[in-house]
């Protein structure tokens, strides 16, 4: 009696912990519940904790309304209109065939897609066209960083005999103050005439309006926390934790403005681009290209300083492996993503792509 | 002068002196494996006996700090004494975790960015192998020894424990390339004792064996 009584409890038992157990398999739960000191042997960050967060690691955070306006070059609509004019103005080359946006053209989201630049009479560049889109929230141009300010940048291709051909800024001021039109804008935006000086601070002036603000990411870090995906925001959590990215790309622009070697130059071509090195001569720059923004990097194929991989997630899986098997920086090893985990990446990249900047018509005057 | 008054002025100078009751063990580990590129070799010895109260605020000033930079633990050893906390600032520009589950202490510090630090406190000798969980390849070790007569093992395999109170103790080493060992040793009141230990004895991985000591 007292045995099949006892047998009868534990069955009910049995069955009670059956019904009440909650499924296992339940990722909503899970996320849900999870604290920020789980224990170490899950190593992943729970959303519950990113959501949580005020502040993200490596200040990777809003692209803030407005890039730095250089005191010597106010914003002004007569200096940002003229800009404008000049950037699409292919009399800015010597030949009369390229313009900025030959190479940073609007619809390539400014740059051109192709993995080195074309200058002119087709000449083949050494490096990937950088967009011109946020280029403004970074204190160093070109790849290798050689310019401080975008009126310096402005001014290079211009004079560069690969590029627009310019032979010198005498040269470009004289073609142009023969256009009555300019001659007129110049006036209007600098109560002066057209100088080599104004020319540049006119198109760094236009180019500070092209940024790409209230991406899905900046939504998200303002407040807004359905803007990312489940999925994005796995990535971001490997964005700034086991995949390291942030190391390299931080701060509102996604980019440290600082130079590292990936591990791409072989020993024995002579022939290579050693990137930085060629401006400091310090020898841990040797091939060493600044870090890139990566706002609407899905945008920019093809990737690298040269445009050597084709897509995103041959990028992602580049530095899943380490990197290259030259000198590295110390940055660069091997990271152990799944390739979940790399899709999830791959899927919060795709949330740096912004509002892009409406630019219709070049307006370069003709007379 | 008078062999009275030598006397006594050596009486008064032995008492103007301090007690010369220290001595100094000066000792080797042979076989010390030699740095290379990819590994470092850490190790200390301490002592184990009387030798007086427990200095915890031998370290003067700053506290000791393990930080987190470029990915890394820095530095990856350190030798504190039981009771000290030592600092764990997280200086890099990807977040951490920081756990260990080493018998001596276990604690698990969560996760967290640059600005915002956490330390912990080692009130156990032992050797604490510390981890980050989100990144599998971060490795640190903190010896937690319970006095402040310790050494680390210079490069070359040689050590100097100085200012040592006359006594018999038993002389510990940890190494993360060598078995721990224990030697008994008898510290003179004035001079050295030289020793010699053993550090060809093993390739241990340091991960493999947590060894709880005192």
């Amino acid at each position: 009696m007292c045995r099949w009584w006892k047998c009868v409890t534990i069955g009910i038992l049995a069955l009670l912990t059956l019904c009440f157990s909650s499924p296992a398999q339940d990722p909503g739960k899970e996320q849900a519940s999870a604290l920020p000191s789980s224990p170490p042997s899950s190593p992943a960050i729970p959303i519950a904790f990113l959501d949580s967060l005020t502040r993200l690691p490596g200040n990777i955070s809003a692209l803030p309304a407005s890039p730095p306006i250089p005191a010597a070059n106010p914003q002004t609509p007569a200096k940002i209109a003229l800009g404008k004019m000049l950037f699409f103005d292919t009399r800015l080359s010597r030949d009369g065939s390229l313009s900025c946006a030959s190479c940073h053209d609007p619809a390539k989201h400014f740059s051109d897609m192709r993995p080195r630049a074309i200058g002119i009479r087709h000449t083949v560049l050494g490096r990937r066209t950088p967009s011109v889109l946020n280029a403004a929230y970074n204190p160093l141009q070109f790849w290798d960083g050689r310019a401080n300010s975008l009126e310096k940048q402005a001014a290079e291709p211009i004079l560069s005999s690969h590029e627009m051909a310019v032979p010198d800024e005498n040269w470009l001021v004289n073609r142009l103050r023969q256009i009555p039109n300019y001659n007129r804008q110049f006036t209007q935006a600098f109560g002066g005439p057209i100088s080599f000086v104004r020319i540049t601070s006119a198109i760094a002036a236009f180019e500070r309006t092209l940024i790409t603000p209230d991406s899905p990411f900046d939504l998200y870090i303002r407040g807004a926390k359905n803007a990312l995906t489940i999925q994005q925001k796995r990535g971001l959590i490997l964005f700034f934790g086991k995949a390291s990215c942030s190391q390299c790309h931080n701060g509102p622009n996604f980019t440290d403005n600082k130079f590292h070697s990936l591990g791409r130059l072989s020993g024995e071509d002579k022939t290579q681009d050693l990137g930085r090195y060629t401006i400091s001569k310090k020898l841990a720059d040797r091939g060493a290209f600044k870090t890139p923004s990566l706002r609407n990097v899905v945008d920019h194929t093809p990737y690298m300083h040269d445009g050597s991989i084709a897509t995103l997630s041959e990028v992602i899986a580049f530095y899943n492996r380490g990197g290259g098997d030259g000198k590295k920086s110390d940055l660069i090893h091997p990271l152990n993503l799944t390739a979940n985990e790399q899709e999830d990446l791959l899927s919060f990249l795709r949330s740096l792509t912004g509002t892009q900047p409406k630019v219709e018509g070049s307006g370069s005057p003709r007379q | 002068m008078n062999h009275r008054s030598h006397i006594i002025v050596l009486i008064f100078l032995l008492c103007l002196a301090p007690p010369a009751l220290c001595g100094e063990i000066e000792g080797r580990v042979d076989g010390w494996p030699q740095a290379t590129l990819t590994a470092a070799h850490h190790g200390v010895v301490w002592l184990v006996g009387s030798p007086g109260p427990v200095d915890v605020k031998s370290r003067s000033g700053t506290k000791p700090t393990m930080s987190q930079i470029k990915g890394q633990f820095s530095p990856s050893f350190l030798v504190v004494v039981a009771g000290e906390t030592v600092a764990m600032p997280n200086k890099d520009e990807v977040a951490h975790n920081v756990y260990s589950n080493s018998s001596s202490r276990k604690f698990n510090l969560g996760f967290y960015a640059k600005g915002d630090d956490r330390e912990v406190t080692f009130a156990t000798p032992g050797v604490v192998e510390v981890g980050c969980s989100i990144h599998q390849s971060m490795r640190a070790t903190i010896v937690v020894v319970p006095n402040r007569y310790y050494a680390a093992i210079r490069e070359d395999g040689m050590f100097r424990l100085s200012n040592v109170p006359k006594g018999t103790y038993t002389l510990k080493l940890w190494g993360n390339h060598v078995s721990p060992q224990s030697r008994d040793i008898t510290v003179p009141a004035v001079g050295k004792v030289e020793v010699t230990l053993d550090g060809r004895t093993s390739q241990l991985d340091r991960f493999s064996k947590p060894m709880r000591e005192n």
